[in-house]
């Protein structure tokens, strides 16, 4: 047996075989023991024995000690040199394990911990798993989609709403109608965000929506094309301030639906588009409908295709649309509410072309206040057809392109033929229209009634690059003082005013006119070719005594003639043989005339005598076509409106809805029963401008 | 009120009116002295309104007329530009 007193006693050297120093810090030296210097407290000695009995290692342990003097001591570790150890397996678990040897056993020599399976816990199955991903050898077969979101608001006894989640995408796919206020402000000012449809939804009823999702975080495409109709003020401001992209409009079946679409876009700042198409005809409701529905929002072109859908009212409805280029509302045909488009326009800035081209008629008063307003880009508004403006009120076109700096469009409403108001007030159809607008000349070419007050009360002010006003129609007004209204060319210099010679006597003596309509510097001229007055002066019939080509009388044309085309133009009431003939050719046959300086028509008369024989000599029909090159027609009516027999003539007379100043016109003949060998005759034609007679001084 | 001057003239057939200046190269056939209202009024002869502007014809006076305010505007629309 090794003395291990000797250990203390020596300063370190060979241990026999079965002994093992190791020091404090685990470093094991085999089969050496330092110097007595270097021995801490803490190192230990270990005897290994075999015993061949048992076939086993008895092992004992040593403490070595040192003390504070470095005096050493040796003690022996309980058990350590025969602990009794054995061998442990241990499962994996969710939760912590302290494992203590069984009694009779001083610890284990070997612990195998078992690997984690999936029955760790029970809720690791293929279902709730997404699918193709392997937890614990469990593959997923759930769908990849995440859970819907469904938000969930509740209303406190207070009537306080919250919502507990914010994603909006989907939550409304399953209802089927929303009621009377179902929805009204429900979401508004909350977090809420997604996208928004009611693709299932049949009905929205009264106030459903009504700034339901107003002031959130909701964005993307709304979508309500499945929708068959929506009530009273049903999407009022509904969208408002919030990031939508694009709106698909309902389908609209419904009757009434004033307001709907008040405020219902107000500042949605990433709207570029709406699709409207899907709104069927409705009643018309007897409110507003699109006020300030889109102001201040990114629209960028306002296309209005409505399936004839009657809508009344666009008040403000672009306000401020600062990305807006471009407005078309084709599909409007004539304009009966009042304040139709006051302020549509107002500030759009980036507005240049609108069209109202199908437009006929303007009976309502404040249709378009303030509807261009500092539109400093505006250059073109198409009014083509619109023929007549009887505003039951007043105040038509107040300010409707005030500040349009850069509109130059002369002839915006060269299509005019009458202008009727029983307003007696000094504000009026035309009032402060073009107030400082670029404006360089300006065309009322077919404006020959003019009736009411003030109509054009500074029409004009401003404008200081305007330079002449033509109107060579002019002709039935109500001849009264007050009817241009003061100040039409307040603040403007150096314009010229034009007039048809035959209005002279009877203008000049107007104070309106004499003061120079309030300007600086005005000349009113009587330069343009008269309009005659006498509507039933007999001797206005005779308008050419030959034919003549050119200049500024009429150039007549016909094909195959056998006896000149201008024979019609006389007068020949005594003569009833006199007339053009077309002679025999294949149908149809026509006969042009030419106006130099152009002429508007809108009544055609002429007639047969009754010795004719109508059978082969009376045109079935008759097509107006009209012509400013005399090459490219376009055709303005067709067929008799009324005929009626004389004592020697059977007279005919066609009207034209729309008259303007064409240069050529041509009077398209069809023979009777479309008969080749038939030929076509006119003992007299009669060609009337507005109310009178072209007659050339 | 203010009065002006307005020529009728008369060149190469047509005739026309001056208001305010006097043309150069042309026959001149008439002056007429026009009466005007301020801006903001109208003109009153009697109890009967005749507008802006009325020609004082032979015989007729300033005395025989008197202003009257307009009645107000209707009120604007912001003018601020709102981006």
């Amino acid at each position: 047996m090794f003395d291990r007193t000797k250990l203390l006693n020596i300063g370190g050297g060979v241990l026999p075989r079965s002994w093992q120093y190791s020091s404090s810090d685990d470093i094991t030296t085999n089969g050496y023991f330092p110097a007595e210097s270097r021995i801490q407290s803490g190192d230990k000695l270990t005897h290994v024995v075999y015993d061949r009995d048992n076939a086993t290692y008895n092992t004992t342990s040593y403490f070595v000690d040192k003390d504070d003097d470095g005096v050493l001591s040796v003690s022996e570790i309980p058990g350590g040199g025969s602990a009794n150890l054995k061998e442990l397996e241990v499962d994996s678990h969710i939760y912590e394990q302290i494992i203590i040897p069984a009694p009779g056993w001083d610890g284990y020599n070997k612990v195998t911990v078992h690997k984690v399976t999936s029955a760790i816990d029970s809720n690791i199955t293929a279902s709730n798993i997404v699918n193709g991903v392997n937890i614990l050898g469990v593959v997923g077969t759930a769908s990849a989609s995440a859970p819907k979101e469904v938000a969930r608001y509740v209303i406190d006894e207070n009537g306080v709403a919250t919502v507990s989640n914010r994603n909006l995408t989907g939550a409304f796919d399953d209802i089927t109608s929303l009621g009377e206020d179902s929805l009204k402000s429900a979401f508004s000012n909350t977090n809420v965000y997604g996208e928004i449809s009611f693709n299932n939804c049949s009905a929205i009823r009264n106030n459903a929506l009504s700034y339901a999702f107003s002031n959130t975080n909701i964005s993307g495409e709304v979508s309500l094309q499945n929708c068959l109709g929506v009530n009273f003020s049903g999407l009022y401001g509904a969208f408002q301030n919030t990031n939508i992209s694009f709106f698909n409009a309902p389908k609209m079946y419904s009757t009434t639906w004033g307001h709907c679409f008040d405020n219902t876009f107000n500042n949605c700042k990433n709207l570029r588009g709406f699709n409207l198409s899907n709104m069927q005809s409705v009643l018309q409701g007897s409110a507003e409908t699109f006020r300030n529905a889109f102001a201040s929002s990114g629209i960028e072109n306002a296309t209005f295709y409505i399936n004839g859908a009657q809508i009344n009212t666009f008040i403000d409805a672009f306000y401020n649309c600062k990305n807006l280029t471009y407005a078309n509302f084709s599909e409007i045909t004539t304009l009966s509410y009042q304040g139709a488009f006051n302020g549509t326009f107002y500030y759009c800035t980036n507005l240049t072309n609108v069209y109202f081209n199908s437009v006929s008629s303007i009976t309502a008063s404040d249709c378009f206040v303030n509807a261009f307003k500092g539109d400093s880009n505006l250059s073109y508004v198409n009014f083509e057809n619109l023929y007549s403006i009887s505003a039951s009120g007043n105040n038509t076109f107040v300010g409707a392109f005030n500040g349009c700096s850069n509109f130059s469009q002369g002839n915006i409403f060269g299509a005019v033929n009458r202008i009727t108001s029983s307003s007696t007030q000094q504000r009026n159809i035309f009032n402060g229209t073009f107030y400082n607008t670029g404006l360089t000349n300006m065309y009322f070419s077919n404006l020959t009634t003019l009736s009411g007050n003030a109509v054009f009360n500074k029409a004009f002010q401003y404008c200081s690059y305007l330079k002449d006003i033509y109107f060579p129609s002019f002709y039935n007004w109500n001849n009264s003082n007050l009817v241009f209204g003061s100040g039409m060319l307040q603040f403007v210099s150096n314009c010229t005013v034009h007039f048809p010679k035959s209005t002279q006597n009877s203008m000049s003596t107007w104070s309106q006119v004499a003061s120079g309509f309030g300007g600086t510097n005005i000349t009113v001229l009587w330069d343009l070719p008269s309009i005659s007055n006498n509507f039933n002066d007999s001797g206005c019939y005779n308008i050419m005594s030959s034919g003549t080509i050119g200049g500024n009388t009429f150039a007549v044309g016909a094909s195959s003639e056998s006896a000149d085309a201008w024979q019609a133009m006389k007068n020949s009431s005594s003569d009833l043989s006199t007339g053009w003939h077309s002679g025999v050719s294949e149908a149809p046959h026509y006969f042009d005339l030419y106006f130099p300086e152009g002429a508007q028509c809108n009544y055609i008369y002429w007639d047969i005598a009754n010795s004719v024989d109508r059978t082969t000599n009376a045109p079935e029909f008759i097509n107006v076509c009209v012509s400013d090159d005399g090459n490219t027609w376009k055709q303005v009516g067709s067929s008799f409106v009324m005929s009626r027999e004389t004592s020697d003539f059977t007279e005919y007379e066609i009207h034209l809805t729309y008259p303007r100043f064409y240069k050529y016109y041509r009077l398209f003949f069809n023979s009777y029963q479309n008969n080749p060998s038939y030929i076509t005759t006119i003992n007299r034609l009669y060609f009337y401008l507005g109310l009178c007679r072209y007659n050339e001084e | 009120m203010y009065t002006t001057i307005t020529y009728i003239f008369e060149k190469d057939g047509v005739k026309g009116m001056a208001c305010g200046y006097k043309p150069e190269n042309v026959t001149i056939l008439e002056e007429r002295v026009i009466l005007h209202a301020e801006d903001g009024y109208t003109l009153y002869k009697g109890e009967e309104e005749v507008g802006g502007a009325v020609w004082l014809v032979t015989g007729d006076t300033i005395d025989n007329y008197t202003e009257k305010e307009l009645p107000p505007e209707p009120e604007e629309e912001p003018e601020e530009n709102l981006d």
